[in-house]
C-alpha cells in the first residue's frame, strides 16, 4: 500500500518579487522516513524549494502539501510543528541568554505547559549533550554547538520531518561529522530529512535519494547509486560524483555495492587520519 | 518598508555630477528648515515631487515612506495643535493648562504649523533618496571627498548605505528562521509579543552587524585604508553645463528664500 506523501508539491513554480522565476513546474513527492538530498548549484533553487516545505514560501502557482494541507492556507507557525526548518547559520535562530532558555522558547510560544517544556529541554539537552551547557550564553558556544543548539530549538517543536540547509558549512571535520550523526540518529528515529549541501560525499555516504536542481528545475531524482552513475549529465550541471565512487565505479562495482565500498574505502582511510588533538597539534 | 538597494531607471538626475545632486539637497534642506509656512513647504514638496517624476523613481516607494513616518507625522500634529501658542483662536475644548503650555483653545496657528512641519518631515523624507538612488555609491563618496568632506567620513556614510540593502535582507532571514521557530510577526495588536518578535529579531540583527563591521575592519585595514598618502580615485567626475544649469537655479532658489524668509514672508 502507498504511503501517503508528508511533502507534495505538484506544478509548482514561484517567482520571486523582483521578478525572477526560482522554480518552474516542480512535482515532487517526499514519503515519511525518507533521507532525501538536494544538490544543485548556487542559484539552481534548492532553497527556494525546501522553504516551500514549511510555508516559509507559497507558491506563485500550483499546490504545496504538507501532511495533506495546502500550505497557502496554514501559517509558517503552524507548520513548523510539522517540518522543521534548521538554517545554514544558527546564529539567525538563536537570541535567548542561555541554551536552556533557547530551548524552551519555541515550547513556550506554542503554548505547552511548564513542566512538559522542563521534560521536554531536560531530555533534549541530554540528548544533544548540551546539557553541561545549559547555562551558557548560545554565542558563547563554539560553531559546531551553536549548529547543535540550533537543532535543539527546532527539536523542541517536536516535527515529524526536518531540513536541513547546508548543515555542514563553515564546519571542521569532525564538527561536521557530528552534526551529520546527529542526523543520521534523527533519521533512525523514523524523522523524514532533507538536506541542501554541496558536499558530494556527504550525500553517498548518508542520503538515500538524491534530487539534482537545475534552473529551478529537478534534473535528476533518483537514489545515490542512480544519479552518480549519471556521470555525463552531472558534468553538464557542473557536479561530480565523489571520488570513492567513481573509483568503486571504476573497479567495475555495480549499484549499491558501490555505495558500501565508498563508505568502505573512507572507514579505512579515516584509521589512517591522526586524532584531532594530534591535528590541532599539528596546526599549532 | 522602503526597499534601500532599488535603484532609479536611467535618467537625466544620473547624467549629474554628484556634487551639484550634494549642494541641490542641501539647500533643499536648509530652505524647509528656514520657512515654518505650509503654503512655502507645499511648494517645496512639489518642487521634489517633480525631481522624483524626472528620476524616474516608482511612486509607490513615496507611499511607502509616508506609511512608515505616519505616526510620527500625526504625533507632530496633534503636538502642534495642542501647543503652538497661537493667536486666532478657533476652538476652545478645555480650561487652559498653563503647567503643560496648553492655552485651552485650538487655534490657526497651531493647525498650520502643525501641517508645515509635517510637510516638512515629508519633503525631507522623500529628498534623500533622490540622491541615494540616483547615483552610484562611488559616484557619491567621490563627490563628498571632493565638496572636502574627511575621507574617513565619506566612507564610513557610503559604507552605512551601501550595507543598508544587506542588513534587510539579513533582516529578512532571520524573520524566517524564527518563524520556524513558533515565533509569529503578524500577531496584530498584541503589543507583547511582537515586543519579543522585535527582540528576536534585533539580538541576532545586531550581533550580525557588530560581527560585520569586524570583517570589515580587518580587510580595509589589509587593504592599506587610512595609509598617510593622498589616495588615488579610480572614478573622476567633471561639472558638465547641465550641472552649471543646476547649479545656478539652485541659488536662486536658496537666495530668493532668503530674501523672502529676510522680508517676514514664509512664517508667522
Amino acid at each position: 500500500m502507498a504511503r501517503e506523501n508528508i511533502i507534495l508539491c505538484e506544478n509548482l513554480d514561484f517567482i520571486y518579487p523582483n521578478g525572477v522565476q526560482a522554480l518552474h513546474n516542480i512535482t515532487l513527492a517526499i514519503e515519511p522516513g525518507e533521507y532525501v538530498a538536494f544538490v544543485g548549484q548556487n542559484g539552481s533553487g534548492k532553497t527556494t524549494l525546501v522553504k516551500h516545505f514549511n510555508g516559509l514560501l507559497k507558491p506563485t502557482h500550483g499546490t504545496v502539501r504538507v501532511f495533506g494541507e495546502d500550505t497557502q492556507e496554514k501559517k509558517v507557525s503552524y507548520l513548523s510543528r510539522k517540518v522543521g526548518y534548521v538554517f545554514q547559520n544558527p546564529d539567525d535562530m538563536l537570541f535567548c541568554n542561555s541554551v536552556e532558555e533557547e530551548i524552551a522558547y519555541g515550547p513556550r510560544m506554542i503554548g505547552l505547559g511548564l513542566e512538559e517544556i522542563g521534560a521536554k529541554v531536560e531530555r533534549i539537552l541530554r540528548e544533544l549533550e548540551l546539557d553541561n551547557q545549559r547555562e551558557i550564553h548560545p554565542f558563547a558556544l563554539s560553531l559546531g554547538d551553536r549548529q547543535r543548539l540550533a537543532v535543539a530549538c527546532v527539536l523542541s517543536l517536536d516535527p515529524e520531518m526536518f531540513v536541513f540547509d547546508e548543515p555542514t558549512t563553515g564546519q571542521d571535520y569532525f564538527g561536521g561529522k557530528s552534526i551529520m550523526m546527529l542526523i543520521d540518529q534523527l533519521h533512525a528515529k523514523g524523522k523524514t530529512i532533507v538536506i541542501i549541501t554541496h558536499d558530494m560525499p556527504l550525500v553517498a555516504e548518508h542520503a538515500r535519494r538524491v534530487v539534482v536542481m537545475n534552473r529551478g528545475q529537478i534534473a535528476l531524482d533518483g537514489s545515490p547509486e542512480q544519479v552518480f552513475r549519471q556521470t555525463a549529465q552531472l558534468r553538464q550541471l557542473s557536479l561530480r560524483a565523489p571520488q570513492v565512487t567513481l573509483l568503486a565505479q571504476n573497479l567495475g562495482l555495480k549499484d549499491r555495492t558501490i555505495l558500501e565500498a565508498a563508505s568502505m574505502i573512507r572507514w579505512l582511510a579515516e584509521d589512517y587520519l591522526p586524532a584531532p588533538g594530534v591535528m590541532q597539534g599539528e596546526q599549532a | 518598508m522602503m526597499n534601500y538597494g532599488l535603484k532609479s531607471q536611467h535618467s537625466p538626475l544620473q547624467e549629474l555630477d554628484g556634487r551639484s545632486k550634494l549642494i541641490s539637497l542641501a539647500v533643499i534642506f536648509s530652505l524647509v528648515l528656514i520657512f515654518s509656512h505650509p503654503l512655502y513647504m507645499a511648494v517645496l514638496l512639489t518642487l521634489v515631487l517633480l525631481v522624483w517624476w524626472i528620476a524616474r523613481l516608482p511612486f509607490k516607494l513615496i507611499k511607502d515612506l509616508i506609511q512608515f513616518i505616519l505616526m510620527i507625522g500625526i504625533i507632530i500634529l496633534v503636538v502642534q495643535i495642542f501647543f503652538y501658542p497661537g493667536t486666532t483662536n478657533l476652538l476652545r475644548i478645555s480650561k487652559p493648562v498653563p503647567a503643560i503650555g496648553f492655552s485651552g483653545y485650538i487655534t490657526l496657528e497651531g493647525i498650520l504649523f502643525g501641517v508645515a512641519m509635517v510637510l516638512r518631515l515629508v519633503v525631507i523624507m522623500v529628498v534623500a533618496p533622490l540622491m541615494v538612488m540616483t547615483t552610484p555609491l562611488p559616484e557619491l563618496m567621490l563627490a563628498l571627498v571632493k565638496l572636502k568632506v574627511p575621507y574617513r567620513f565619506a566612507f564610513i556614510m557610503t559604507t552605512a548605505l551601501s550595507l543598508l540593502p544587506s542588513i534587510q535582507n539579513h533582516a529578512a532571514i532571520i524573520q524566517q528562521a524564527q518563524l520556524c521557530r513558533g515565533i509569529t510577526y503578524d500577531a496584530a495588536g498584541k503589543f507583547l509579543t511582537k515586543l519579543r518578535a522585535s527582540a528576536a529579531l534585533m539580538v541576532p540583527l545586531i550581533l550580525g552587524a557588530f560581527r560585520d563591521s569586524q570583517t570589515l575592519d580587518v580587510a580595509m585595514s589589509s587593504r592599506a585604508f587610512g595609509a598617510p598618502v593622498k589616495r588615488t580615485f579610480l572614478l573622476e567626475s567633471h561639472f558638465r553645463p547641465v550641472d552649471y544649469l543646476l547649479l545656478a537655479f539652485t541659488l536662486l532658489l536658496l537666495v530668493g528664500g532668503i530674501y523672502l524668509r529676510v522680508l517676514g514672508y514664509g512664517t508667522y
